[in-house]
């Protein structure tokens, strides 16, 4: 297998960290209005509980900030920002593992419940949703970054700081997981 | 690498599911992400201000220890001008003193010039002082 040359890549965003180091605050706000939904909802799936999920997104653009001075772009933007953002969610893990597990927000299903009307959908939703935290924390990230955020496996590799083949891995049992988690509804079909 | 068939309904849903961002930010979130960096920026720049506090903070000890080492060097330097003072006192002597001393030195002057009539003397009396006084002189 030939080594990719190592790439060096300015992406726009890339470009918008040397303005926020800058102390340009309109760039940094364009760059949140970017990135906020994404990364909540990756919070939002990992943790399952929309206030933690904005928190989460929160500090992460907060780290974003502070880091900007001493950013340099040696991959894509995307990887370095849910570096940061994983790093934030090890620590909420740390940090909850010392109160009792309540990762499911009902006002979040309400919410949800208004786009999905039919009562099987919603059960679907809810034991997915079971489903994905019962999966160990790297499984799920690197699912949850390749599917929804739709990273590149290098990318994926990167941010965990892991290898391809892990990566790869990872996202095989996390899938495998998942499905067999939600074939009891398929069959009865 | 693909690893979900995605005619499989599970894979679909599954995928579907993975891929929602229906969760979308409260309408002041980015203002809240401003305000919090505004209140980063303003901790930096307080603690750039307060820097010379670290000094102060040093500053405090320092000038503890200065001024223990001054004392314990007047300390020093007054047990020398003390030892010095009491050395010049014992050697200091007054007139009374002097005029004991000849007055001894008168005395056993004559004990060296007297001669076998010593006893027949009429000094003798002069002479016994004499050896009194020297004796009170050694006690002392």
């Amino acid at each position: 297998m030939e080594a990719e040359p190592e790439k060096v890549i300015e992406d726009m965003d890339s470009a918008c960290m040397r303005a926020i180091a800058a102390g340009d605050r309109t760039i940094f706000a364009e760059l949140v209005e970017r990135w906020q939904v994404r990364l909540i909802n990756f919070f939002y799936r990992s943790v399952g509980n929309r206030a933690d999920a904005e928190d989460l997104a929160q500090e992460t653009f907060l780290d974003l900030y502070r880091s900007a001075s001493r950013y340099q772009a040696r991959g894509t933007f995307k990887a370095y920002i849910f570096t940061l953002a994983r790093r934030r969610l090890i620590d909420s893990y740390r940090k909850s593992s010392r109160r009792p597990l309540d990762f499911i927000d009902p006002t979040d299903y309400v919410m949800q419940q208004q786009a999905e009307t039919e009562n099987e959908t919603r059960e679907i939703e809810e034991a997915f949703h079971l489903a994905l935290h019962k999966l160990p924390d790297k499984q799920k990230a690197a699912i949850l970054m390749l599917q929804q955020q739709g990273l590149s496996y290098e990318e994926i590799a990167e941010a965990l700081q892991s290898s391809l083949s892990a990566v790869k891995t990872w996202i095989h049992r996390a899938r495998t997981h998942l499905r067999k988690e939600l074939k009891d509804f398929y069959e009865n079909e | 690498m693909k690893m979900n068939d995605h005619t499989d309904p599970i894979d679909q849903k599954i995928d579907a599911l993975l891929s929602n961002q229906a969760v979308q930010p409260s309408s002041d979130f980015t203002q809240r992400v401003l305000a919090a960096t505004d209140e980063i920026s303003e901790q930096e720049r307080e603690s750039k201000r307060t820097k010379p506090s670290v000094f102060i903070r040093f500053a405090l000890p320092m000038a503890a220890a200065l001024a223990v080492l001054l004392t314990f060097v007047t300390i020093q330097t007054n047990k020398e001008d003390l030892t010095i003072t009491e050395t010049v006192e014992n050697t200091d002597i007054d007139t009374t003193d002097f005029q004991e001393i000849f007055l001894l030195e008168d005395g056993l002057s004559i004990l060296a010039e007297s001669d076998t009539d010593l006893f027949e003397s009429d000094s003798l009396l002069d002479i016994l002082n004499t050896l009194d006084a020297l004796y009170l002189e050694v006690e002392s």
